[in-house]
């Protein structure tokens, strides 16, 4: 049975029951509800992120639902993004972010990760100001602060 | 969430997230950012912490000391008056008065071949210990570990031979009712020496 997702601005998108449930939002939303043929208002999403969100749904609809685990170490899988998804994530930053935010608001857990990972392979590598560069970020340190920052941490750097 | 948010960098937990995923140089990058970057990376570079004890022209240099762990053991040495030989030039551990205001962060602490009073000066604040490996046994491990119950994970206690050398063999007693209260403990790494110096008192 298909669900009718609607937009920020308006557009409706029909998408298989399946596939809209990759949302935890969606799925509570359509548990809580109960049968009804009545779109779902999706005020925080434009037409534009949302069309990207579902191919990302439709692409993994049938993966097992993630289970958390705790013994994982975020660090170690940082960059284990699949191909597809690494393609998928090939967008200007303003869609990648705005893919996170929906993700975030949609609880969408595999997809709200790829994007974390994606920003995080961004920032690897790359000095305080290049960071600043790439988001745009002002450096609101005054020099000297700046100067006892880098001095009171030195000795975390990894050479 | 908010609807005026407009990147997932103004989302404090998004950046957590991300965070958790770096690196710790990275962090170290993303923490000279800005002020408020500051507030939220500075945390992540004490989440895994390593003491060492070691000195290039030690007799007995502990196994396996990477870079990293070198730079962490002068800081031990310079805080105990050790002389530490191997990068005399660079300042390379955290001041005494930030290790006091940082601590609490400690998730992993590695405390290899220290010494009693540094350890119980520094660590009495550290209350979420997810790993803890030392080779000093004195009731500050007795308490970090007390302190800790609730969230370790791995408890590893060697005895190095420099240790040996200097505090004689590692007893590791009365603690056995501790670790069978940590409701997270799946590693616990005790060598023969500790087991067997533990069984004959």
């Amino acid at each position: 049975m298909p669900v009718i997702l609607v937009s920020s601005d308006a557009q409706e998108f029909k998408v298989d029951k399946e596939v809209a449930e990759r949302s935890i939002l969606i799925k509570n939303m359509l548990e809580d509800v109960g049968e009804s043929d009545s779109p779902i208002p999706l005020p925080n999403v434009t037409a534009a992120v949302l069309t990207k969100v579902i191919e990302y749904c439709e692409h993994h609809r049938n993966d097992p639902v993630q289970v958390p685990d705790e013994t994982d170490d975020p660090r170690k899988r940082s960059n284990d993004i699949e191909e597809w998804d690494m393609k998928f994530m090939q967008v200007d930053q303003e869609m990648l972010f705005e893919i996170i935010l929906a993700a975030n608001y949609l609880d969408i857990k595999p997809l709200l990760d790829v994007g974390c990972k994606t920003v995080a392979n961004i920032i690897k590598g790359k000095t305080p100001e290049e960071i600043r560069k790439a988001f745009n970020i002002v450096n609101d340190f005054t020099p000297e602060e700046e100067a006892q920052i880098k001095k009171e941490n030195e000795w975390a750097e990894d050479r | 969430m908010p609807l005026s948010l407009q990147s997932p960098l103004e989302s404090v937990y998004l950046l957590l997230s991300i965070a958790a995923l770096l690196d710790k140089n990275s962090v170290l990058a993303c923490s000279r950012v800005c002020r408020s970057w500051h507030a939220l990376f500075e945390p992540f570079l004490w989440h895994q912490v390593s003491f060492f004890r070691y000195t290039s022209n030690s007799p007995h240099p502990l196994p396996q000391v990477s870079k990293r762990d070198r730079m962490a053991c002068s800081a031990l040495n310079s805080h105990t008056g050790t002389n530490d030989c191997n990068h005399p030039q660079r300042r390379q551990y955290p001041a005494l008065t930030q290790i006091q205001t940082s601590t609490h962060h400690i998730c992993q602490l590695r405390y290899l071949g220290g010494e009693r009073p540094f350890l119980q000066q520094l660590f009495p604040v550290c209350t979420q210990l997810r790993h803890l490996e030392v080779t000093v046994n004195s009731d500050d491990v007795k308490q970090l570990l007390l302190q800790n119950t609730a969230t370790l994970e791995t408890f590893i206690c060697r005895s190095d031979s420099l240790t040996r050398q200097t505090q004689g063999p590692v007893v590791l007693d009365k603690v056995f009712y501790l670790l069978a209260e940590m409701p997270h403990l799946r590693v616990l790494e005790l060598d023969s020496v500790i087991v067997s110096d533990y069984e004959g008192t």
